[in-house]
């Protein structure tokens, strides 16, 4: 039994936050960030909005594509690492919000990489035979906690909010759907890119000074060069696992969809690997780093630009904080 | 391939640094002891300052894998199931994977509050099923002592819940199967036993007022977390029971687990089982490791003898609730 994408669907929010727009707030320029990033805009909450709200309306589109009802989902993971709530889980409310019955539901909380573990999850269940019709989203609402000021302009600049879900169901093709999903860690760096409040090895877990101070714990934090360091070593490493998993090479590849972080992260994978741009997408200069919504709204538009169709080999890779690292293997269709 | 067999080849729990009792809680509280005394719970294990879940749950681990004989360079993949981390991002599996040495193995993190254990547990099994991993390190731990309100209007829950970790190890070559678990998710009691804030949805996620008003904590509604235990309890319990095809009768020991002792104890009692199952706990509840730690204590002082069948059972926050019906491990004391 393998895992097939029967439906795909993305959520962002309407307000487009433009570069430009962000030098209201802090001393940076529309030049700086294309340059170090390629990011151009992205989109952000206008009104108090969760990742599961995110979530529904990708569930939703997901699921009107795949033809299932609410009530044909029996499994639902989010991957998140902004989820609505502390606890419980995203997962849950978004059961609540489509009306499941009650269902295995939870959350995957892997950061760049969630969307990726979360399938290999998936997968798990629908071969074992413990799900048919499961739904995994990716979803973040990064922009309620990012400092708008030059303090946190490292991070602010890049990150975006959204949400893409993908309905997930078996199939006994055995060359159709996830060929294969690859996971790591190195949890040595995990303090190179962190948010480290609210987190229970702090006494008391929240304060008021951890609004305050050059370093706040409530903000995000990144060493951005350790991160893109690692990254681009990690990137064509889990890449080349999940291809020679599947006694497949880097010709057989039709289509490499990174986890949005950084076009010069992308850029340098690309040129390592050998791929031209025809077999690499990208989209983050719309949408900035939406870490678990990253690849669902990656494929989403590969797709809509015609780059996806039955029987290519897309491999799926993501980086990010843990540090953790992923891939898996498809054969779309 | 041979059929691929989860169980459990070593197993650890850690209680934490020590153990504070009700007088001692009613006076860091500034009560008297009747009102600590009066949730069940005489004495609830605390962390070290400074430690978060990892910590405790490395303790935990390095026993597990000492009973398994393996080192942790011989896992290949962590799963951690807390309620909060040891900080927001990244989750403790990470921390737990440094800590522990563990090369660049996936580190999963799961967030399914009461039935986290249970989670973890479904997906361990799937994975080892599937043949995605081969040995598999599964966590659950919780430092809710750091976290909560040690003013008079934190009862009942500093009363009720303490510190510990539970570790497992399993790889795929058992003979009987774990024969079933079920999870079930119900968001529609997703405020039953909650925390709101700091919450991603909110701009911002929290203010200092609300930080000042101690609005960060936990929030339960007692009448509701105990009518969801009562109700979904037995109901998780039937259905695993029918799910492995055996009947009450065949289950040589029950444990079920609430963050409410005396929903424990009328459970169990409404099974018609208390004389198969530990009642009468008074030590605190850890939302992720009570329900691994009653039953792995019972396999260490032999309580439960290996091949006997035994049926897991939680509820709580979500409103979340599940069950396992698996054979008592042999080895890995």
């Amino acid at each position: 039994m393998r895992t097939r994408i029967a439906g795909l669907g993305v959520s962002v929010p309407d307000n487009v936050v433009a570069n430009d727009d962000l030098t209201q707030w802090m001393e940076t320029s529309d030049e700086w960030i294309r340059q170090r990033t390629g990011i151009e805009q992205r989109r952000h909450i206008a009104e108090d909005t969760g990742a599961s709200d995110l979530g529904e309306k990708a569930a939703l589109a997901a699921m009107n594509e795949a033809g299932v009802e609410p009530g044909d989902i029996d499994l639902i993971v989010f991957a998140t690492l902004s989820p609505d709530y502390e606890f419980p889980a995203s997962a849950c409310l978004l059961q609540k919000a489509l009306g499941c019955r009650p269902i295995p539901a939870f959350d995957v909380r892997n950061q760049c990489s969630g969307f990726v573990y979360g399938l290999s999850v998936v997968d798990a269940y629908i071969r074992n035979g413990r799900a048919k019709t499961a739904l995994l989203v990716g979803g973040e609402v990064h922009s309620s906690a990012l400092d708008f000021t030059t303090r946190g302009r490292d991070i602010s600049v890049l990150f975006g909010d959204g949400a893409g879900a993908v309905v997930l169901t078996a199939t006994g093709d055995d060359d159709c759907g996830i060929l294969s999903t690859h996971l790591h860690a190195e949890g040595k760096y995990a303090e190179k890119l962190w948010l480290p409040a609210v987190g229970s090895r702090d006494w008391p877990n929240l304060t008021e000074e951890m609004l305050d101070g050059d370093v706040p714990p409530l903000y995000p934090h990144m060493e951005g060069r350790y991160v893109f360091k690692h990254a681009v070593t990690r990137f064509p490493e889990v890449i080349r696992e999940a291809l020679d998993a599947n006694g497949k090479t880097l010709d057989d590849l039709d289509l490499l969809v990174p986890h949005q972080a950084n076009l010069r992260i992308s850029q340098f994978v690309a040129g390592e690997l050998g791929l031209d741009e025809n077999r690499v997408f990208n989209n983050i200069q719309k949408y900035g780093n939406t870490t678990a919504c990253s690849i669902p709204l990656a494929l989403y538009e590969a797709r809509e630009a015609g780059k996806l169709e039955d029987g290519k080999l897309v491999c799926l890779a993501a980086f990010g904080a843990g540090f953790t690292w992923a891939s898996a293997l498809l054969r779309w269709g | 391939m041979d059929s691929l067999v989860p169980r459990v080849i070593g197993f650890g729990i850690d209680e934490g640094d020590r153990s504070i009792d009700n007088a001692a809680l009613a006076s860091e509280i500034g009560c008297s002891i009747d009102d600590v005394a009066g949730f069940g719970v005489d004495r609830r294990h605390r962390a070290a300052r400074g430690e978060g879940p990892s910590d405790l749950a490395c303790r935990a681990a390095k026993k597990a894998l000492s009973a398994a004989g393996l080192e942790a360079g011989e896992i290949d993949l962590i799963i951690f199931a807390t309620l909060r981390p040891d900080v927001m991002f990244p989750g403790s599996a990470c921390y737990l994977q440094d800590k522990l040495g563990a090369r660049t193995i996936g580190a999963l993190d799961v967030r399914g509050q009461c039935t986290g254990f249970l989670t973890g547990w479904e997906i361990a099994t799937h994975f080892l099923r599937a043949g995605m991993h081969r040995k598999i390190l599964l966590a659950a731990a919780d430092v809710h002592t750091s976290g909560l309100d040690y003013s008079p209007t934190g009862l009942p829950l500093t009363a009720l819940l303490g510190d510990g970790a539970a570790a497992l190890v399993l790889d795929a070559e058992g003979d009987d199967d774990v024969l079933s678990t079920t999870v079930r998710m119900d968001g529609t009691g997703f405020d039953a036993f909650w925390c709101e804030l700091p919450a991603c949805r909110r701009r911002p996620r929290i203010t200092r007022e609300q930080i000042r008003a101690g609005k960060h904590h936990f929030l339960v509604d007692p009448d509701r977390i105990r009518q969801i235990g009562t109700e979904r309890l037995p109901q998780a319990v039937d259905e695993a029971l029918e799910s492995a095809g055996v009947g009450r009768d065949d289950i040589a020991r029950f444990y079920v687990s609430h963050l409410y002792p005396e929903v424990e104890d009328a459970v169990v009692e409404s099974l018609g089982v208390a004389d198969r199952a530990p009642t009468g706990r008074r030590e605190g509840t850890v939302v992720s490791g009570s329900l691994p730690m009653a039953f792995l204590r019972d396999l260490e002082s032999g309580v439960v003898e290996a091949g006997q069948m035994v049926c897991l059972a939680s509820a709580g926050s979500g409103a979340s609730w599940g069950a396992s019906v698996t054979r008592a491990p042999g080895a890995g004391r």
